[in-house]
């Protein structure tokens, strides 16, 4: 494969020309030979770039054709990966994947992470670059018991539970204390900070945080929910301590955790902005005098 | 190609490769590039003479297989010190160099954009991991008053494009998104600082060797083809919580046409 004047090609828009003028297995033969033996030629990719992710934006940019090709092509490299083939051969195939959406890839990603990887520092790594792409594709009912498996283990824990909770949001009502119990016990609460924030402050509305806290009450034992809100309340997802409600803040549960519980002590939903506040606090009070369960979680008698 | 001659001689059959030819006499004129690489270069082309289709893919695989050899060579380095900046892609430090493992972010076309909303709130420096580099084990960068500098000459919507032109960055089109990063001045005792060579650059039509007096190396603004910024290369550090990631902007304008023959005649011409 050469360039029509033999020339390489360095300009990112002819390199785009000449990739979209190859044949389905002359792009696969380029993209083998990029991979396996480092060799982009005759595309010269620029000294300050990264290549793979240069060349996915390069190619993201193509017609149908070329991104139907690619999103073909890609998978049929991955599964020609083995466990001699270098490892950042895996890496580069699977970001790839990524960044160009080849989702037929998936049942391969899923077959790599249950069985060519075994638990190598560096296999690990790549198994968790394998989740994170299959949670761009978002989960499935073919991979959702995959998701389910690795939850409990701290190096897949926070793919699988985004995975899961985008694709049903009711997971979260029990995968949420699996979640926050295996971030704990391994010491990773900043990085359990950084999750929640995404599932409470970037993926739901207020409507839905709201829901979601009253599913995790009603069902989630009292014991345990007293130590998650503990353990959340010292990574500032949920707070106890009296909110200025003058403060632009959103709060999404206030449970006065550092005080003595008393009798009837009251549990406080508050979901900023002010004026709104009254009514989820009606809204939270009519749940709770309907939650027996939740009066006992409080200290009220049963 | 039997010989270093026949190499040479069909390097120099495409611009691209009489552009890298030029810029690496240049280094060896100006002894940039002292003898001892030069003879290494040249035995390693031949030793793969047999096994490369290409005068111009060799370069590559000369390069990247050697950088004991070949990377960061250039016998000028800056005469003081001072702090440094990195312009990167997000999506390049979203893919490389974020425990995004950690918040349990997707990788998918969105990755990029994703990271840059929440950069500063959700993901700090905490997240920070790897090494700072490029494909070869070393990264670009320029003095961070020079990045400094040309942020605050332009209107706030310009100021990625503006970075992009005068860095030379050819590889970043419009609509992505540019970060600065600056380099804390403890990661850099006892770091290997140096001006690229036409070695380090490869075969990239859009640099220039140079032999600057301070020491500094030029990147070639994109609109002008002339000298832009000093620009200088470190070897790969570890990336962590002590770096400071900011945003520079979104690229607004797309990038400008550059004129081959005029960047060969620059190559060819530089005294």
């Amino acid at each position: 494969m050469t360039s029509p004047s033999n020339d390489p090609i360095w300009s990112p828009s002819a390199q785009l020309a000449w990739l979209e003028g190859l044949s389905s297995e002359n792009l696969k033969d380029w993209l083998r030979r990029l991979l396996w033996a480092r060799s982009a030629y005759p595309l010269v990719i620029p000294s300050q770039a990264m290549a793979i992710t240069y060349l996915a934006d390069v190619m993201g940019k193509g017609s149908p054709k070329l991104t139907s090709t690619v999103r073909e092509v890609v998978p049929n490299l991955l599964q020609e990966w083995g466990r001699n083939d270098p490892t950042q051969c895996l890496d580069n195939l699977l970001v790839l994947c990524g960044l160009l959406r080849c989702a037929s890839a998936e049942p391969i990603i899923a077959a790599i992470i249950r069985e060519r990887l075994a638990s190598r520092p560096d296999e690990i790594e790549l198994r968790k670059r394998c989740f994170s792409v299959l949670g761009g594709f978002g989960c499935s009912e073919h991979t959702a018991p995959l998701f389910y498996r690795y939850l409990e283990d701290i190096d897949y824990s926070a793919y699988c539970f985004r995975a899961l909770y985008k694709y049903d949001l009711n997971s979260a009502v029990t995968t949420l204390p699996t979640v926050v119990t295996v971030h704990k016990a391994s010491g990773r609460l900043e990085a359990l900070k950084g999750v929640l924030d995404f599932l409470f402050f970037d993926y739901l509305n207020r409507r839905q945080r709201v829901a979601l806290w009253r599913d995790i009450i009603k069902s989630t034992k009292p014991e345990k929910l007293e130590e998650m809100l503990r353990t959340l309340q010292s990574v500032d997802i949920v707070l106890s301590a009296p909110v200025d409600e003058s403060q632009d803040i959103e709060v999404i549960y206030n449970y006065s955790l550092g005080e003595p519980r008393t009798a009837g002590e009251k549990v406080e939903f508050k979901d900023f902005r002010v004026a709104e506040v009254a009514a989820i606090n009606r809204a939270l009070e009519d749940f709770l005098r309907s939650s027996n369960r939740m009066a006992q979680a409080v200290g009220a008698p049963s | 190609m039997e010989t270093f001659e026949d190499w040479i001689r069909e390097l120099t059959t495409s611009q691209v490769g009489r552009i890298f030819w030029a810029n690496y006499q240049y280094d060896l004129r100006k002894n940039n590039l002292d003898s001892e690489v030069n003879n290494n270069f040249q035995i390693s082309v031949e030793s793969r003479l047999e096994d490369s289709s290409s005068a111009v893919e060799l370069i590559d695989a000369v390069i990247s297989d050697e950088p004991n050899n070949f990377d960061l060579k250039c016998s000028r380095r800056p005469g003081k010190a001072e702090a440094y900046s990195r312009v990167m892609e997000v999506t390049d430090l979203a893919v490389y160099n974020l425990r995004l493992d950690e918040v349990g972010l997707e990788l998918d076309a969105e990755v990029g954009s994703r990271v840059w909303d929440k950069l500063g709130t959700t993901i700090t420096s905490y997240y920070h991991k790897d090494t700072m580099k490029t494909g070869r084990n070393f990264f670009w960068c320029l003095p961070s008053k020079r990045l400094s500098a040309i942020e605050t000459t332009v209107e706030p919507n310009q100021k990625a494009s503006a970075v992009r032109n005068q860095l030379g960055l050819y590889h970043i089109d419009k609509d992505r998104r540019l970060l600065r990063i600056d380099i804390p001045s403890d990661a850099l005792a006892g770091r290997v600082i140096r001006a690229p060579t036409s070695l380090d650059a490869g075969p990239n039509v859009v640099f220039v060797p140079c032999d600057d007096d301070n020491g500094n190396g030029w990147a070639i603004n994109l609109e002008t083809l002339s000298n832009s910024v000093e620009e200088l290369i470190i070897e790969g550090l570890s990336f962590d919580s002590s770096y400071t990631v900011t945003k520079i902007g979104i690229v607004s304008e797309p990038l400008p046409d550059l004129n081959m023959d005029i960047l060969e005649s620059n190559a060819l011409n530089r005294s």
